[in-house]
């Protein structure tokens, strides 16, 4: 009970101050406004307005923040219907169904229906969140350094898999990659200099925002102007709010169907919102009474993803409060930000910080009340934007990413780390390597490391005590079990596309 | 051999050299780091243990691609026929530019004013982009970095480079 009065103190607290409400809706906004536009996705959004928040106090910072996240994940929704062209990776599921609304001249009706989807998604995630984490704290408080390891090597494995359909192993290669990026400066233990080449500046690190910012930003930039093309805006947009009846009364079961496979995805690491709504989108076909229409036009193929993308934001914060581990790039961004206002989160947040937990659900619900807010007010507008060519749009973002990266640490330097990061970027992007586990490797990799040797100090340099530990157990049966799916889809995949080619 | 099989194929083949190539790299490098008491606790123990993963992936790569011409189709993507006709083709040419054109953009920076440099930026890039009417674009060239400017300085506070 004083748990809940908590949240409404914190959520009061947060109607309260001007500032914060400002910060949401301009936040809210700002993120609509960059999830419309095809090309830059919420995790670039998060990348490009972090440094606002660094002079903020933290409530403000987090609010902002979240805001930002929330508009951005919705907004894509816009273009997706609109134009058949995602505004983000989240929303490629809602074009399905979105564009052949659109064509029958019921774009408004989609886009309505999308936004209050995405907000019915939020919420939802918010109220698990709030149940689920302080359940999660407890059994975080008994993982040890030999399973902070393992659940570092989780992560990296099961996003590897999840983020790419084709050949998980491009994706272990990338989170590995991330972890050997992230061994370059001082280590954490003797404080020994690894791969820094002499560079004092490489001996803080590779600077985590710096670097996410030129692999979402600057390889996003290229890749999208190198290969415009032309889109016309499908139909008339007509009307945007839809008939809330027919809303509850036909689209409910698959609104909760959807929000939990939402949060599920949130919740284990590095997934993203773009695989929560694909997961969502083919349950949906195969459950739903109308599955067979879903392709050519029903509000329940635009329900099915906007719900599951946007349900797994508060997923994606429930390792990430308990276990510092992202659950999806977006809340990787957040993550960082909060470790430079000096939060920590991980299993001791709740007591070094009680407040934070309602801090991070309130500001959801509110940066979910101003994305429903402005999504249902400015659809039109926004629709509109899209008739802005990205040929403007895209370079007006690289004086934003030079400031973005200059601002974390002051150093010129750290911009030419992030046209680094964003040519490896490019190059991954361009041979369909995902990027997402190259996120979480670098997040994750002090973690593993410091993590892996500490569990065998502690004991004495011995395998087989770490193999009697339950937990550890689990994960490392987990992380076989990942290896050997992702074997088996590898294998289908090469064995389909031979058979494709030699057909054809 | 299947077309795209056998591009897929070389492109992993290439992959896998690279790959082993960082591995071997950063497990010689790890092997060289000091050791304190054992070397499982040590600096490079982690590194070495990356080092070894690349190496086997490398190796696995190499045997998949191989199976499927790999070998065969990384030589002709290496030949200099094909890297020339890939280097000349407009797709390449564009992003090519625009690279350059940050490259340049972040080389000059905190040697020119940032607005002006961003001014210079977005001027070029529009212009090679062929963004629109000059009349139109060279306006927004010119605000845009104004507007960031006053908004990152004064409202945000945040240093300019």
């Amino acid at each position: 009970m004083e748990y809940f009065k908590h949240i409404f103190g914190m959520f009061n607290a947060m109607l309260s101050d001007p500032w914060i409400i400002a910060l949401i809706f301009g936040g809210s906004l700002a993120g609509l406004l960059v999830g419309v536009i095809p090309g830059l996705t919420a995790t670039m959004a998060l990348a490009l307005l972090i440094n606002i928040s660094y002079g903020m106090p933290l409530e403000r910072a987090v609010a902002f923040l979240l805001s930002v996240y929330v508009g951005a994940t919705s907004g894509g929704l816009c273009s997706a219907i609109m134009i058949n062209i995602p505004g983000t990776p989240a929303a490629a599921a809602t074009a399905l169904d979105g564009f052949q609304l659109a064509k029958q001249g019921k774009g408004g009706i989609a886009i309505g229906t999308g936004f209050i989807a995405s907000f019915i998604g939020t919420v939802f995630s918010i109220l698990v969140m709030l149940c689920l984490t302080p359940v999660l704290y407890l059994i975080a408080m008994k993982f040890g350094h030999w399973e902070m390891f393992l659940l570092a090597l989780f992560g990296i494995m099961i996003c590897g898999s999840l983020s790419t359909d084709k050949d998980p192993i491009k994706g272990w290669i990338v989170g590995f990659i991330g972890f050997a990026m992230s061994t370059v400066g001082m280590e954490a233990i003797y404080a020994y200099p690894r791969f820094t080449f002499g560079s004092l500046q490489l001996k803080g690190g590779v600077p985590l925002i710096a670097t996410l910012i030129g692999i979402f930003g600057i390889s996003e930039v290229i890749g999208v102007l190198q290969e415009t093309v032309p889109y016309k805006i499908e139909g008339k947009i007509g009307r945007i709010i839809p008939p809330l009846g027919m809303f509850f009364k036909k689209l409910l079961p698959a609104t909760i169907r959807s929000g939990i496979i939402g949060v599920i995805i949130g919740i284990i690491p590095g997934a993203g919102e773009d695989v929560g709504a694909w997961m969502a989108y083919d349950m949906g076909k195969r459950r739903s009474k109308d599955g067979d229409k879903f392709g050519t036009g029903v509000l329940e193929g635009v329900v099915c993803p906007e719900v599951a993308n946007n349900a797994v934001i508060g997923g994606a914060m429930i390792p990430l409060l308990t276990l510092a581990i992202p659950g999806s790039p977006p809340a990787a961004m957040f993550l960082a930000a909060m470790n430079l206002h000096g939060v920590r989160p991980g299993p001791m947040l709740n007591i070094e910080n009680p407040t934070f937990l309602p801090m991070v659900g309130a500001a959801l619900m509110c940066a979910s009340l101003a994305m429903l807010f402005w999504g249902l007010l400015l659809a039109k507008p926004m629709v509109g934007i899209l008739k802005i060519k990205r040929e403007i749009l895209l370079p007006l973002v690289v004086p934003l990413t030079v400031i973005g990266a200059y601002s974390g640490g002051i150093r010129i330097f750290d911009v030419y780390l992030m046209l680094f990061a964003g040519v490896i970027g490019y190059c991954l992007r361009q041979m369909d390597y995902p990027l997402a586990p190259m996120v979480l490797g670098l997040i994750l990799g002090p973690l593993a490391d410091v993590s892996f040797r500490q569990a065998l100090m502690q004991s004495r340099g011995q395998f087989l005590p770490l193999l009697e530990r339950p937990i550890g157990l689990l994960l490392i049966l987990a992380v076989i079990w990942i290896v050997w799916g992702g074997i088996k889809n590898a294998r289908a995949y090469y064995k389909k596309i031979d058979a494709e080619s030699e057909a054809g | 051999m299947p077309a795209k099989t056998q591009k897929l194929a070389g492109a992993d083949f290439i992959t896998a050299i690279i790959l082993m190539a960082l591995g071997a790299a950063l497990s010689v490098d790890a092997l060289r780091m000091r050791v304190y008491r054992t070397f499982l606790i040590s600096p490079g123990f982690f590194p070495l243990i990356l080092g070894a993963l690349f190496i086997f992936f490398g190796l696995f790569l190499i045997y998949r691609s191989s199976r499927r011409g790999g070998y065969a189709d990384a030589a002709r993507i290496l030949t200099p026929d094909n890297i020339k006709k890939s280097l000349v083709s407009p797709v390449f040419k564009k992003g090519f530019t625009v690279f350059l054109l940050i490259l340049a953009y972040v080389a000059l920076l905190g040697k020119i004013e940032f607005v002006y440099l961003s001014m210079g930026y977005l001027i070029l890039t529009f212009l090679f982009l062929n963004a629109g009417k000059w009349y139109l674009v060279i306006p927004v060239a010119v605000i845009a970095p104004v507007l960031v400017q006053l908004a990152f300085v004064h409202l945000f506070k945040i240093p300019m480079p």
